[in-house]
C-alpha cells in the first residue's frame, strides 16, 4: 500500500520552480531515501507533503489522506524531525520529551513509558536534567528522533537528520531507523550521504526540481549504469579522461561514460573486449607506469553521475 | 482540549521562567518607573526662580514684592534694573518670571487708579510659568482688594469661587498618572511577551516543529497567551499594590471587578501580541513592532495626550483602541469607585475590539499554517 503518493506535485516561489512535477510513491514499511544536492527541493517537498506549504499545482495523498483536505488530526500518525534543530535548547531533556509526548496525547503512565523508551533509544539515561542546549550533536539528534518517534507514528519524516554528525553517531542512528522501520515504521528520509542511500529499500533522486531517478538502489545502478566498470589510477587522470571521452565521441570505442572518482578514472562500458585494449594502448608508448585495471560493481555514486550528466546535457539540449 | 492548551502553557512558563532577562527587567523596570514617576509627580513646584525690576522704589512696592515673596510658589532670587536685563537672563535661563514694577505705582493706588504691573514669563518651563501667573494673580487680586477698595479679606472672600475638588481632593498628580501608568506597563508587558512567543520558535527553527504536531489553531493561540497573562497579571497586582501601598493612591472600588476587567482587557491586547508575533520573523522585528503599536496606542490611550482636546476624528479613532477603555476603567475604579453601571460602554467596547482583534488573529494562524 502507497503512504505517500503524489501528482506532478509543483511548487513555485515567484518565477521559481522549487519542485517541479514530482511523481513519488513510498511504500508503508519501507526506508525511503530522498536524496539530492542543496537546493534541489528537498525541503520544499516534505513541507508540502506535511501540509506546512500549498503546492502550487499538482495533488499529495498522505496515508490516504489528499493534504488539500486532510484534518490537522491525520498528524498524529506523522512523525517529523525537521532539517533545523527541532527540539527547544533552553529546556531540559525531560521537558522536551513531556512536551512532546502531550502533544501527541501521551499522558499518565504510556507517557511515562514512551519517555523511558526514547531515554533508552538516545542513551540519555540518566542526563533527562541535562539542558537541550548543552548536548552533543550525536546526542541532539538521536533525542531529536526519540522525541519524533514517542507516539509510534505510522510514517515518520527525516529531514538530513545526520547532517554534521560523526560517521560513528551517524550508524548508530541508522541503526535506530532500521529498527524502527522493523517495527513496520514507514521511514522516508533526506540525506546526502551515498552510503546512507545504499541502505535504503528505494530511492528517488531529485536534481534542481526534478525527480531524475526512482527505484531501489540496485535497479538505479542497473538503468543508469549499463556495463562494468573500469577503475585505474592513471598519472595524470584528467588527460586520460579527456582522451577516452574525445574516444568515445568521435566512435574510436564504443560509447559509454567515463568520471573521476579522487585519483581514479571510472570508465563505464558494454564493450569490454574493445575497450580495456584501447586503454592499455594509451599508457604504452608514454614514459609514466602502466596503472593497474580494475573492474568494479557500479555503485550510487556511478549511478547518481550519470543521472546528473544525462540531466545537465538534457537541460542544455532543450 | 484543555490539557492541550496547558501543556503549551506549560511549555511557555518553561521559556519564560528559563530566560534570565526577560522577567526581571520588567520588574525592576516597572517598580522603577512607579518610583519615579511617584517622586516627579510629588514635587511641589515651589520657589520658582523670580526676577524683580522695581522702577518705583516706594513702601508700596515693597509691600507687592513681600506679598509676593512670601507666597510659597515663587521666590525671589534676584533684582534688575530693567526689562531688557531680564529679557537676558531669560535668555540664557537663568530664571522662569519677571516682574516690573513700572514708576509711580506707590502714587497711582494712593490715588485710587489701576497701576500695571508687568510679567515676563519662561515659557519654556510652561508648568512653572503657569503656576506663577496664577500665584501672581492671586496676590495682585488681594493687594488690589485691600490697598485699593480697603477691603479685609473677609469680606472680599464671598467674591472667590467656591471649589470643591471630587475624586483627587488635592489634585494630586500622582493620582491621576499612577494607575495610568499601572496600567500602560501592564499593557506593554504582555503584549511584548505575547509578540515574543511565536518568533521566539520562528528563530529557533522550533515553529514547524509545532505546526505539525496536531494542535488546532486555538489550541495554541490560546497556550501560548495563557503564559504572558498568568505573569503580565502578577505584576499588575504587585504595581496595583505598589501605588495604594507605596505612593498612597486611594483604591476607593472594588478590586474583584477590577481584576476581572483586567482578564477580558488582556485577552483582547494578548490577540494583538499574538498577531505582532505572527507578522513577524524575528523577536526583534516582533518588539520593535509593539513599539510602534504602543507609540500609537499611547496616543490614543489619553495618558500622555488629553483625548478631549484632539480633533475629532482622532476623537472619534481613540474609540478604536482598548487601552483608552482600560485606564478610564483603572482610574474609574480605583479613584471614583464606580461599577459597572457606569463603565459598561468601555467593557462592552473592549469585548468588541478584543473579539475583532482574536478572529483575525485566529484566521491568520490559519493561513501561516498553509
Ligand atoms: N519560502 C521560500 N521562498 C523562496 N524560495 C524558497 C523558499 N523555500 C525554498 N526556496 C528555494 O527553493 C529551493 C529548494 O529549497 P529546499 O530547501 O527545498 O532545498 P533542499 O533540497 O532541502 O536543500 P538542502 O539540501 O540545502 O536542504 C532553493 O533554491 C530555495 O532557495
Ligand atoms: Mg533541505
Amino acid at each position: 500500500m502507497a503512504v505517500i503518493e503524489t501528482n506532478d506535485l509543483t511548487r513555485k516561489f515567484g518565477d521559481f520552480t522549487a519542485v517541479n512535477a514530482v511523481n513519488l510513491s513510498v511504500t508503508e514499511g519501507e526506508v525511503f531515501g530522498f536524496l539530492g544536492p542543496n537546493g534541489s527541493g528537498k525541503t520544499t517537498t516534505i513541507r508540502m507533503l506535511l501540509t506546512l506549504l500549498k503546492p502550487s499545482s499538482g495533488t499529495a495523498t498522505i496515508l490516504g489522506q489528499d493534504t488539500r483536505r486532510a484534518s490537522k488530526q491525520f498528524l498524529q500518525q506523522i512523525g517529523y524531525m525537521s532539517q533545523k534543530f527541532s527540539l527547544y535548547t533552553d529546556l531540559s531533556v525531560r521537558e522536551n520529551l513531556t512536551f512532546f509526548g502531550r502533544s501527541y496525547k501521551l499522558y499518565g503512565k504510556q507517557l511515562k513509558e514512551r519517555m523511558q523508551f526514547a531515554l533508552d533509544m538516545a542513551g540519555l539515561k540518566g542526563h533527562e536534567n541535562t539542558r537541550t542546549s548543552d548536548l552533543s550533536g550525536g546526542w541532539a539528534q538521536r533525542l531529536a528522533l526519540g522525541a519524533a518517534i514517542m507516539h509510534r507514528p505510522r510514517l515518520l519524516f527525516l529531514d538530513e537528520p545526520t547532517a554534521g554528525v560523526d560517521p560513528l553517531s551517524r550508524r548508530e542512528f541508522w541503526d535506530l531507523l532500521y529498527n524502527l522501520s522493523q517495527e513496520g515504521t514507514t521511514i522516508f528520509v533526506t540525506t546526502h550521504y551515498m552510503d546512507e542511500a545504499e541502505h535504503c529499500q528505494r530511492l528517488a533522486f531529485i536534481y534542481f526540481g526534478n525527480l531524475i531517478a526512482q527505484g531501489s538502489p540496485e535497479a538505479i545502478i542497473e538503468e543508469n549504469v549499463p556495463g562494468t566498470v573500469i577503475s585505474f589510477e592513471p598519472d595524470d587522470p584528467i588527460d586520460v579522461l579527456r582522451t577516452v571521452e574525445a574516444a568515445m565521441d568521435s566512435g574510436e570505442v564504443p560509447p559509454g561514460r567515463v568520471s573521476l572518482f579522487g585519483a581514479a578514472v571510472h570508465v563505464v562500458t558494454q564493450d569490454v573486449e574493445r575497450m580495456l585494449p584501447f586503454l592499455e594502448a594509451q599508457f604504452a608508448n608514454a614514459e609514466g607506469n602502466t596503472p593497474a585495471f580494475y573492474y568494479e560493481t557500479p555503485s550510487l555514486e556511478d549511478a547518481f553521475i550519470a543521472l546528473v550528466k544525462q540531466a545537465d546535457a538534457d537541460g542544455q539540449s532543450g | 482540549m484543555i490539557a492541550r492548551i496547558l501543556n503549551i502553557a506549560w511549555k511557555e512558563l518553561l521559556h519564560l521562567r528559563k530566560d534570565r532577562v526577560l522577567i526581571p527587567f520588567f520588574i525592576i523596570g516597572g517598580i522603577v518607573e512607579l518610583t519615579l514617576i511617584a517622586w516627579a509627580t510629588n514635587q511641589p513646584i515651589d520657589d520658582i526662580h523670580t526676577t524683580i525690576v522695581d522702577h518705583d522704589q516706594s513702601a508700596q512696592s515693597t509691600a507687592l514684592i513681600d506679598a509676593l515673596d512670601d507666597t510659597s510658589t515663587l521666590a525671589h532670587e534676584t533684582s534688575a534694573n530693567n526689562a531688557a536685563a531680564v529679557r537676558s537672563k531669560m535668555h540664557r535661563d537663568e530664571t522662569v518670571v519677571g516682574i516690573v514694577i513700572p514708576e509711580g505705582y506707590a502714587e497711582d493706588v494712593e490715588a485710587g487708579a489701576f497701576p500695571t504691573v508687568r510679567l515676563i514669563l519662561n515659557g519654556a518651563h510652561s508648568v512653572k510659568a503657569q503656576e506663577a501667573r496664577r500665584a501672581i494673580e492671586e496676590v495682585t487680586f488681594e493687594q488690589g482688594m485691600r490697598e485699593r477698595f480697603n477691603m479685609e479679606p473677609a469680606e472680599y472672600a464671598e467674591m472667590l469661587p467656591q471649589i470643591s475638588v471630587r475624586y483627587n481632593e488635592d489634585l494630586e498628580r500622582g493620582w491621576y498618572t499612577l494607575p495610568a501608568e499601572s496600567g500602560f506597563i501592564f499593557y506593554l508587558f504582555t503584549v511584548v511577551l505575547a509578540a515574543l512567543a511565536i518568533t521566539r520558535e520562528k528563530e529557533k527553527g522550533t515553529y514547524e516543529q509545532l505546526l505539525v504536531m496536531p494542535y488546532r489553531s486555538v489550541e495554541v493561540i490560546i497556550g501560548k497567551a495563557l503564559a504572558p497573562m498568568v505573569v503580565g497579571f502578577a505584576l499588575f497586582l504587585a504595581m496595583m499594590g505598589l501605588t495604594v501601598f507605596a505612593f498612597g493612591v486611594p483604591f476607593r472600588g472594588s478590586l474583584p471587578l477590577l481584576m476581572v476587567l483586567a482578564i477580558i482587557y488582556l485577552v483582547a491586547e494578548l490577540g494583538k501580541g499574538i498577531l505582532m508575533s505572527m507578522l513577524s520573523r524575528t523577536q526583534l522585528q516582533a518588539v520593535l513592532l509593539v513599539f510602534v503599536l504602543a507609540m500609537v496606542d499611547m496616543i490614543f490611550s489619553g495618558y500622555a495626550v488629553a483625548v478631549e482636546t484632539m480633533p475629532p476624528f482622532i476623537r472619534f479613532l481613540s474609540n478604536f483602541v482598548a487601552i483608552r477603555h482600560w485606564l478610564l476603567i483603572v482610574r474609574g475604579i480605583m479613584l471614583k469607585d464606580v461599577g459597572l453601571s457606569v463603565l459598561w460602554p468601555h467593557v462592552l467596547a473592549i469585548i468588541a475590539i478584543g473579539t475583532v482583534i482574536l478572529t483575525f488573529t485566529a484566521t491568520q494562524y490559519r493561513r501561516q499554517a498553509n
